[in-house]
């Protein structure tokens, strides 16, 4: 049965790779293997994305083809060249789709803050406190962006405009919701992950159903490049970015004190040029005016020495650049979470103490809260804190327990790995859960053969845990090994794994158009 | 100041040039050449996701004002329209208008023009 669970798992893993896969495959296909295809298809980007009227600005500007030139004109390559086309990506870590609520089939610990901006889905097998496993589908968003973002035609500047709104949008923008789905699968399954001993068999909550929801707002999120309150990071990053129009003003300056006539046939070739071109003509056409370029002013001892002036600060700029957005992201975070979680008797395991477990009515239904804090340890790695507790949304009629059910704390460390080619980051993580059972979970005494046995007290969980990423489709794999003194309803050391599948829609919305 | 393209103009001696620019996503990140060729920037003030700046052309019949100005972006990885737009609108003292734009795909930039005023 574990073996069919991690197929539904690998079915999902491959489907969804070959859909995001799709276009990146044509692109890899297409992928330029010279330094020299690589600074074409960069002006070509360039070229394409100008207004007409500005087409002719951008290819009379010398500077846009220093790097082309210094490719073609220089004999020996420098250490420059090689960083000059890379395409630089902050890699989070901190994003989560699933979230570490009390229900069902949450593998993680701790939540980390940071949710998706627009859209993501997960799919779990295993629980942690908890004493039966099922599989869940986490469908996570933000409702203000998912709108912004669904209306494409004005969703320009979506962001700004959402931050001028009122302050009762701008909240709205800061709240995204998690609905948690049973999926479907057998009555009854072994836990075949789990070493627990006595829950070998338990019953599966009702198949694909509601198990719960829950609300997450950012108290306080600044881990946006956008927010106006990196303003004056961004006034003092521009200071030091002067060096790049400065270097692109020294190479327009040598060149033209020794000829004017590159830019006016620069311009004639543009004319010539027509309207609605395809690419390969844009192409052909950036690269004459680059090897023209070279032609004229190649030998020019002065001009290559502008030309990698110019590619130092262009080098320098994007270092300048990633240092501020390092700085924005590795801010604080604070934020609250909100779970509604629906308790059933699909939560009591088959058999505890070699007994029949049952209760007396109903089990109450839980609400969650969560408060998280987010920051940055050394080098990349995160920290993240919850603290919250679960209250019973109603009492069964006759119990003389509290309404506060438990209260836990808990932490959890995110560590960025190496890079493996072809596959991205994984992330590697430990966490630990204090959980302090106040009351019996279920809001009433387990009756074991007829008899009540007390199920409160303490639950100390540890957890390890790698996030392999499948590269450029947003898709995740997290598998855990999760190792606790015991479950809510089980008092007996429990050792279980963990695999799941977690997509955020982001990075596909993200892809270049 | 009369335009001739998105990065040519004719000035008048003296004149006072007005440069704004704007990007529709934030952060702001066109950075000029300082000084630019031949005058000094006067007067920069940022204003948001804006800028204004001046600069004052020659007093000399046929002098040059040139200067380059790097247009970057820093597109947020989730944001599904990845490109920054910059709208820049150059005005004169002595009358006359144009306004252009720079547009920024995301991991293209940064996209470097150069602005030439010509006194007559």
């Amino acid at each position: 049965m574990y073996l069919n669970r991690f197929l539904l798992v690998k079915a999902l893993t491959v489907s969804i790779c070959f859909a995001s896969f799709a276009p990146g495959t044509t692109a890899q296909a297409q992928k330029p293997e010279t330094t020299q295809d690589q600074a074409l298809d960069l002006l070509v980007a360039q070229f394409n994305a100008q207004t007409p009227e500005g087409k002719r600005a951008f290819v009379t500007s010398p500077g846009n083809f220093a790097p082309y030139f210094l490719v073609m004109a220089s004999a020996a390559k420098s250490a420059i060249d090689s960083q000059l086309f890379h395409d630089f990506e902050e890699q989070r870590v901190d994003i989560q789709v699933t979230n570490a609520s009390p229900s069902g089939g949450a593998t993680a610990a701790t939540n980390t803050g940071s949710v998706p901006w627009l859209f993501g889905f997960a799919v779990e097998h295993g629980a942690l406190t908890q004493s039966v496993e099922n599989n869940q589908i986490v469908f996570r968003g933000n409702i203000a962006n998912v709108i912004a973002a669904l209306d494409k035609q004005n969703y320009i500047a979506s962001y700004v405009k959402l931050h001028q709104q009122n302050a009762l949008v701008r909240n709205f923008a800061k709240v995204s919701f998690s609905v948690p789905f049973n999926a479907a699968q057998g009555a009854n399954t072994s836990s075949g992950s789990s070493s627990s001993g006595s829950s070998s068999s338990t019953t599966s909550p009702a198949k694909n159903s509601l198990a719960g929801f829950s609300l997450h707002y950012d108290i306080y999120n600044r881990r946006d490049p956008r927010d106006s309150h990196w303003e004056g990071l961004w006034a003092g990053t521009r200071l030091k970015m002067r060096n790049l129009p400065n270097a692109t003003g020294a190479f327009r300056r040598a060149i033209e004190a020794k000829s004017n006539d590159w830019q006016g046939k620069a311009a004639l070739e543009l004319e010539k040029l027509g309207p609605n071109p395809t690419d390969v003509r844009v192409r052909a056409l950036l690269k004459q005016i680059g090897d023209d370029l070279v032609t004229r002013f190649g030998s020019s001892a002065e001009v290559k020495a502008a030309a990698q002036e110019v590619a130092a600060a262009l080098v320098s700029s994007r270092q300048i650049e990633d240092d501020a957005v390092s700085t924005i992201m590795h801010s604080p975070t604070l934020s609250f979470d909100y779970s509604y979680v629906r308790q059933s008797t699909a939560l009591i395991p088959n058999t505890i103490q070699g007994g029949t477990p049952s209760t007396a009515t109903s089990i109450p239904n839980l609400s969650n809260l969560n408060f998280i804090f987010n920051t940055y340890l050394v080098a990349s790695s995160q920290l993240s804190l919850n603290g919250g507790f679960d209250i019973f949304d109603s009492i069964p009629t006759g119990s003389k327990l509290g309404r506060v059910r438990d209260f836990r704390i808990s932490a959890q460390v995110d560590i960025p790995l190496r890079e493996i080619a072809n596959v991205g980051k994984p992330t590697l993580t430990f966490s630990g859960v204090f959980l302090d059972l106040l009351q019996e979970p279920l809001g009433q005494q387990v009756m074991v053969n007829g008899v009540g046995v007390t199920r409160t007290g303490t639950i100390r969980l540890g957890q390890a845990k790698i996030s392999i990423p499948v590269e450029g489709s947003g898709v995740k794999i997290p598998i855990s090994f999760t190792v606790a003194n015991r479950t809510e309803l089980i008092k007996e050391h429990d050792v279980r794994g963990s695999i799941g599948i977690t997509f955020d829609l982001d990075t596909l919305f993200a892809k270049p158009k | 100041m009369i335009p001739i393209d998105d990065n040519h103009y004719r000035t008048q001696p003296n004149e006072r040039i007005r440069v704004f620019v704007c990007v529709d996503k934030p952060p702001f990140l066109c950075v000029y050449q300082d000084p630019p060729d031949g005058s000094q920037w006067e007067d920069i003030s940022p204003q948001g996701n804006c800028e204004e700046r001046f600069f004052r052309t020659s007093s000399a019949s046929g002098a040059n004002v040139t200067y380059d100005v790097a247009y970057d972006e820093r597109i947020a990885d989730e944001d599904p329209d990845p490109k920054a737009t910059y709208t820049i609108t150059i005005s004169g003292s002595a009358g006359g208008s144009r306004t252009s734009r720079v547009v920024v795909p995301k991991g293209a930039g940064p996209i470097t023009i150069a602005y030439y005023f010509t006194n007559d």
